[in-house]
């Protein structure tokens, strides 16, 4: 995320007190913060009620960052904690993945078969951009999660990694598989 | 080259294959029709995920957020340090006045203390009237007043204590410019 001023300025002011970059922060990240949050929760109010409240936490913990830590990786990790806690309450396995494997280099999952109709071809991208909002729903949280900051919030693996404090490979291998799951499902709805 | 896995289709699309790598997979794409299309349906996959619109957010949600923040206090230390750093400023300002006039070393301690005096009666005078002229005010402005206190809290949560007393100090210097002006136009008898 590129910007004039560096995140780790305007956190130096606003624990001083300066309202002003601290709201320079909210204006930053609340886009992305509530694309994540709202394509997990999968209901606007309670990703709003989420944002807002994850930006609480993010101010009362300011003086807490580090700033050899990358901001956004701060935030995302304030707010994946905030999912986890939410998850727990509502019984939803946060951690644990049903379906998947994490060894690092096993081919696993994609039980879809090649060679059906092609996505592509069957249906323009908007459409299938539909479909991915649907199917989303569908993942297991813990995959869905890794697939949105990869795909949605485009954060590298390596900060996903350390968002999630998870191997590389293992969030590589987790993302892999809800792509794969995420094709499935898509093919099933053709 | 054999075909390409699933994963390693992947690390293709999403740029992650090492140059060398990449241009033997690439060369392999345009000669093997099945991988060829494995490709296209998973670049097709991660370009609409990577392309989905973002979810529409309040316009006012920042502001809605900085609601539920309570206003931020400077710190004791800060408003001491700006207290004491204004009124050096005015005592220096005083000193330098006075030195001008080329009076006395007695003359100037004395002259110093009858200006603080008169300064400290007439800003106590100054600011009952103030507060007297404040209250009328906000009585006429009614349905504003609770507008205006926000506005004031926003004020002193955005400016630090410096910016405040500095503010605070030239007010207090132009209204008793002021009050100086009228208080000798009147006393020369000219219409103020």
């Amino acid at each position: 995320m590129s910007s004039t001023i560096e995140d780790r300025d305007l956190v130096r002011r606003a624990v001083r007190g300066d309202r002003r970059a601290f709201e320079t922060i909210i204006m930053r990240y609340q886009q992305p913060l509530y694309n994540y949050l709202g394509r997990l929760l999968g209901e606007r109010e309670l990703a709003l009620d989420f944002t807002q409240e994850v930006f609480l936490k993010a101010y009362a913990s300011l003086p807490s960052y580090r700033p050899e830590y990358k901001f956004s990786t701060w935030l995302f990790t304030i707010a994946s904690n905030h999912l986890i806690d939410h998850w727990r309450k509502k019984k939803i396995p946060a951690t644990s993945l049903d379906h998947a494997r994490d060894d690092e280099d096993g081919d696993c999952l994609p039980q879809v078969a090649d060679g059906r109709p092609s996505v592509s071809r069957s249906y323009e991208l908007r459409e299938i951009r539909g479909r991915i909002e649907k199917a989303l729903g569908r993942l297991p949280a813990p995959l869905r999660e890794l697939f949105v900051l990869r795909h949605v919030n485009d954060l590298s693996y390596e900060e996903i990694a350390a968002l999630k404090k998870l191997p590389v490979g293992t969030v590589k291998n987790r993302v892999f598989q809800a792509k794969e799951m995420l094709r499935g499902l898509l093919e099933e709805t053709i | 080259m054999n075909c390409l896995g699933s994963e390693e289709t992947y690390d293709y699309v999403e740029g992650l294959l090492d140059p060398e790598r990449r241009k033997a997979v690439e060369a392999h794409l345009d000669s093997c029709p099945g991988c060829r299309a494995r490709f296209e349906e998973r670049r097709l996959l991660v370009a609409a995920a990577e392309g989905l619109p973002d979810l529409p957010l309040p316009p006012d949600f920042a502001a809605r957020v900085m609601a539920r923040i309570p206003p931020a206090k400077g710190s004791v230390f800060s408003w001491a340090a700006a207290a004491v750093g204004a009124l050096t400023l005015l005592y220096a300002g005083l000193l330098a006045y006075i030195l001008g006039s080329g009076r006395s070393p007695a003359g100037l301690m004395a002259a110093m203390n009858g200006m603080l005096w008169q300064a400290g009666k007439q800003s106590v005078l100054l600011l009952a009237k103030i507060v007297k002229f404040g209250a009328v005010l906000l009585r006429l402005l009614g349905g504003f007043s609770d507008e205006l206190m926000k506005a004031g809290d926003r004020l002193f949560s955005w400016a630090g204590p410096g910016v405040i007393v500095s503010l605070g100090v030239l007010a207090t210097l132009l209204a008793a410019l002021v009050v100086y002006g009228v208080g000798r136009k009147l006393s020369s008898g000219e219409e103020p």
